[in-house]
C-alpha cells in the first residue's frame, strides 16, 4: 500500500496558477457582496453581519436560517459562488492557464475548489455564529445547577412539577385534567414536558402498578369544581392552571 | 462532584473497554490502529451493552448496577486476556493494515501554506469538538423526542423496579438502545441527572469522528481526510443531533459505520470487518425502524462487493456473507421476535403506525413532489452547509475519470437510501412525516442517517489519487 501519493503533489502545481484563483475568488466575492448590499440599500459591513447572523438556528430537532431580506441566504451564497466559478474560469483562461488539450477536466477542478473554498468560508462565518451561540447560552446557563437549568427551559411547568413531587410521599398513578387538545402540538409538548418532569413521583403515562390516588389539573376551566369531593388539593396555582389533589385516604 | 466525574467516566470506559476487548478477538493482531480500536469499541460496547440489556429485558429480569456492569467487566478481562496468546496473521505488517497515508506537502511556499491549511482545519476540528462537549452538558433533556420517548424510556427502566413490558411503554414498538443507554449512564451516576445521560452522545460523535477521518486518511490522505471532516462538520443538523437526546444521530452511526467496515473488507479481503459490519448493522436494527429497513440495503451492498470479486471462490464467498448475515440479521431477529410473540407490530392507527402499508395508484403522482421537498431540504435548508451541492457537482468526475470502487458503492448506497425514503413515503402512512405537513420534524432526520455518506462521496471523487486510469488530467494538477 503506498504511503505517499504523487498524483497530489502540490509542488507539481503552479503557484501563480493558485494565486490568480485566489484573488479572483476573493475580488468575485467582494464585489457580489458589494453590489448585494447596494440592492439591499445597506451597508457592506451590516450585510456581512446579517449573513453571519442568518447561519446556525437550532430549532427543535434541526437548523433553520434567517432570511435576508426576505431572500433566503444559501440562495445568496449560490449566487456568490456562480459568479465567483464564472469569473475564475475566465481568468484563468485569460491567463493561458487552461490549456485546450486539458480544458474540461481543468475547468471541473476549478469548480470544485471554488466551491469547497465556498464551502470553508461559510463553515468559518457560521463557526463565529455558533460562537455567538454559545456565549448566549452560557451566559443563560453557566453556573446553574441541573434544577435551574430546567427551570430556564420549562419555567411555569417545571415549577410545578417540583413542588407536587416535594409534597408528594412515595409514587403514585395520576389522572390528567385538561382542556388543551393534546393530540396536536403545541399542547402535546407540555404534556409530555409535564408527564417527563412529575415522573417518578406522579406517572401519568405509565401504569406501573402504583396508587391511581392523584390528579393533576392543567389548563382545566373551572378544575375545582371537577375534583372530586374525597380528595384534597395538595397544590393550587393562584391562576387555577395548575392544580395537583390527591385521594384523603392515600393522605391517611 | 468528583465521584460523580469518576462514575461517569466508568459508564463510558466500561462499554469501550469490553468492545476493545471483542475487537482484539475478532481482528488479527495489527490489523487496526490504536485510534480507530477505540473509536470502534465505543460502538461495539454500547452496542453489546444495549444486546445484554435486551436480553435481561425479554428475561423480566430487573436493571441494575451489578448486573449490568459485571459481565462486561469479565468479558473486558476474559477476552483482553485470551488475545494475548493469539499471534500475528500472516501477511499483516506490524505498522499496521489501516494506515493513514501521508501526503508530500511540496517545498518552500506550498509547505507553508499547506500548514497554516492543516493547522486551521485542525483548529476548527477541536474547537467544534469542545463545542458539541461544551453543549451537550449544558443544556437539560428538553427535545420533543427525549421528554416524549427517548429519555422518558429510560427514566422508567432506571426508576422501576422492574422495567415494564413493551405494551405499556410509550411507542412501544421502537427499538430500545438509547433508553437502555441513558438508563445504563444512569446507574452509573446512581442518580438520574437531566444533563449527564446525555454523555453517550457527545462520545459517539467524537467516536464516529475518528473512524470518518481514518477511512477518508486510508483511502486519500491526511490532508484530504481532514478536509472530510471539516465538511462533516460544517453540517449544523450533524452538530446538533450530536448533542440531543434523539435516535437518529446512533442510527447514522451505526449505519455509516457498517457501510465503511464493508469497505474495508472490500480493499484489505480480512472478513473480521465483516463480522463488524454485521454486528454494527444488527445494532442499527436496535437503534431505529428504519435501521431494520437498512439491513436490506447492506445485503445489496454486500452482495455487490462480494459479486466482483473475482479472487474468492463460492464457498468463500458465501462463508463471508454468513459472516455478516449472522450477527446482523441475528441481532435485529431477537427484538423483533420478542415484538411478534408479545403482539406489538403497530404502533397504533393511520399516521401514527409507522409500519402501515398504504398501496394507491394516486400516490405514484405524489413523487414529484417528493422529490421537490427533499431537495428543499438538501440545498435550501440551513442543516447541511453547501455539502450536498458540492456532493452533486461531484459527480460530474465519474464522467471524466475512472473512479475507485469505493466511491461507486457510496454513491450506490447514496441511492439506494434515497429510493428507500421515497418508496417508503409512496408505500406507507409515512408520506406526512417525510413530505407532508410534518416533514419538517422528520425529513431532515431521515437524511442525517446517510449524510456523511455525501462527505465521504466528495472527497473520493475530488481526491486525484483515487483514479486507477489517468488519462486526461488538468493543467492545476498536472501528471
Amino acid at each position: 500500500m503506498a504511503d505517499q501519493c504523487p498524483n497530489n503533489n502540490l509542488s507539481s502545481k503552479p503557484f501563480s496558477h493558485f494565486i490568480i484563483l485566489i484573488l479572483v475568488f476573493s475580488i468575485s466575492l467582494a464585489s457580489y457582496m458589494f453590489l448585494i448590499s447596494k440592492l439591499f440599500n445597506t451597508s457592506l459591513s451590516d450585510l456581512a453581519l446579517q449573513i453571519k447572523n442568518s447561519l446556525y438556528h437550532p430549532h427543535i430537532n434541526l437548523c433553520t436560517v434567517i432570511t435576508i431580506s426576505g431572500i433566503h441566504p444559501l440562495k445568496l451564497f449560490y449566487g456568490a459562488l456562480a459568479i465567483s466559478v464564472s469569473c475564475s474560469i475566465i481568468a484563468l483562461k485569460a491567463f493561458h492557464c487552461l490549456p485546450k488539450e486539458q480544458q474540461i477536466d481543468s475547468i471541473i477542478e476549478t469548480v470544485m475548489t471554488v466551491c469547497i473554498a465556498g464551502l470553508l468560508l461559510l463553515s468559518g462565518i457560521q463557526q463565529i455564529h455558533r460562537y455567538d451561540f454559545f456565549k448566549n447560552e452560557q451566559n443563560i446557563f453557566g453556573g446553574e445547577t441541573v434544577e435551574e437549568r430546567n427551570q430556564i427551559l420549562f419555567g411555569r411547568i417545571y415549577d410545578f412539577a417540583q413542588t407536587c413531587k416535594k409534597l408528594l410521599p412515595g409514587t403514585h398513578q395520576g389522572k390528567l385534567m385538561t382542556d388543551l387538545d393534546l393530540n396536536n402540538d403545541p399542547y402535546m409538548l407540555l404534556h409530555r414536558i409535564l408527564s417527563y418532569h412529575l415522573y417518578p413521583e406522579i406517572s401519568l403515562r405509565l401504569d406501573n402498578g402504583a396508587p391511581n390516588d392523584t390528579i393533576v389539573s392543567f389548563y382545566k376551566h373551572d378544575a375545582l369544581m371537577h375534583i372530586p369531593e374525597n380528595y384534597r388539593i395538595l397544590v393550587l396555582s393562584k391562576d387555577k392552571n395548575y392544580i395537583l389533589a390527591i385521594e384523603n385516604r392515600s393522605l391517611k | 462532584m468528583t465521584s460523580l466525574a469518576v462514575n461517569l467516566a466508568l459508564s463510558i470506559l466500561l462499554p469501550c473497554l469490553a468492545g476493545y476487548g471483542c475487537l482484539l478477538l475478532i481482528f488479527p493482531k495489527h490489523v487496526l490502529p490504536v485510534d480507530m480500536k477505540i473509536a470502534l469499541a465505543y460502538g461495539l460496547g454500547l452496542g453489546l451493552l444495549a444486546f445484554w440489556m435486551l436480553v435481561l429485558y425479554i428475561c423480566h429480569q430487573p436493571f441494575n448496577l451489578l448486573i449490568l456492569q459485571v459481565p462486561f467487566l469479565a468479558i473486558a478481562v476474559l477476552l483482553s486476556f485470551l488475545s494475548l496468546r493469539r499471534t500475528p496473521a500472516n501477511g499483516i505488517p506490524e505498522n499496521g493494515l489501516i494506515r493513514t497515508n501521508t501526503n508530500t506537502t511540496g517545498e518552500g511556499i506550498w509547505k507553508i501554506f499547506h500548514i497554516a491549511f492543516v493547522v486551521i482545519l485542525w483548529l476548527y476540528l477541536a474547537q467544534t469538538t469542545l463545542y458539541v462537549f461544551w453543549l451537550s452538558m449544558t443544556i437539560p433533556v428538553s427535545s420533543w423526542d427525549a421528554v416524549a420517548s427517548v429519555a422518558f424510556k429510560a427514566k422508567i427502566f432506571y426508576f422501576e423496579k422492574i422495567p415494564p413490558p413493551l405494551d405499556l411503554l410509550p411507542h412501544k414498538s421502537y427499538p430500545l438502545f438509547t433508553p437502555f443507554m441513558e438508563s445504563w449512564v444512569a446507574f452509573n451516576l446512581g442518580q438520574w441527572d437531566d444533563v449527564l445521560i446525555k454523555i453517550i452522545f457527545p462520545c459517539a460523535f467524537l467516536s464516529y469522528l475518528v473512524i470518518h477521518y481514518k477511512f477518508l486518511s486510508h483511502f486519500t490522505n491526511r490532508s484530504w481526510g481532514l478536509l472530510g471532516s471539516v465538511m462533516l462538520l460544517s453540517s449544523n443538523l450533524f452538530i446538533i443531533h450530536a448533542t440531543d437526546s434523539y435516535r437518529d444521530f446512533f442510527l447514522m452511526y451505526y449505519n455509516c459505520i457498517t457501510i465503511m467496515l464493508l469497505l474495508f473488507f472490500n480493499k484489505n479481503q480480512i472478513s473480521a470487518f465483516l463480522v463488524l459490519a454485521g454486528l454494527f448493522a444488527g445494532f442499527a436494527t436496535f437503534t431505529k425502524l428504519e435501521g431494520t429497513a437498512f439491513l436490506g440495503i447492506y445485503l445489496v451492498l454486500l452482495a455487490v462487493i462480494l459479486i466482483q470479486q473475482n479472487n474468492s471462490s463460492g464457498k468463500e464467498k458465501l462463508k463471508n456473507a454468513a459472516k455478516f448475515c449472522i450477527p446482523g440479521i441475528g441481532i435485529c431477529a431477537v427484538f423483533h421476535i420478542y415484538k411478534i410473540w408479545n403482539h406489538i407490530l403497530k404502533e397504533g392507527q393511520g399516521n401514527i403506525d409507522k409500519t402501515g402499508l398504504e398501496l394507491t395508484w394516486q400516490k405514484f403522482g405524489l413523487i414529484p413532489q417528493i422529490i421537490a421537498k427533499f431537495l428543499q431540504d438538501l440545498f435550501l435548508s440551513g442543516n447541511w452547509n453547501i455539502v450536498w451541492i458540492l456532493a452533486f457537482l461531484s459527480l460530474v468526475q465519474f464522467t471524466r475519470k475512472r473512479k475507485a470502487f469505493e466511491a461507486k458503492i457510496i454513491f450506490f448506497s447514496l441511492l439506494l437510501f434515497f429510493g428507500l425514503y421515497i418508496a417508503v413515503a409512496v408505500l406507507t402512512t409515512n408520506y406526512i412525516w417525510i413530505a407532508g405537513v410534518q416533514s419538517s420534524t422528520t425529513l431532515s432526520r431521515l437524511i442525517l442517517h446517510f449524510f456523511p455518506l455525501s462527505v465521504l462521496l466528495i472527497i473520493l471523487l475530488n481526491y486525484p489519487g483515487t483514479s486507477r486510469d489517468r488519462t486526461k488530467t488538468s493543467s492545476l494538477n498536472p501528471k
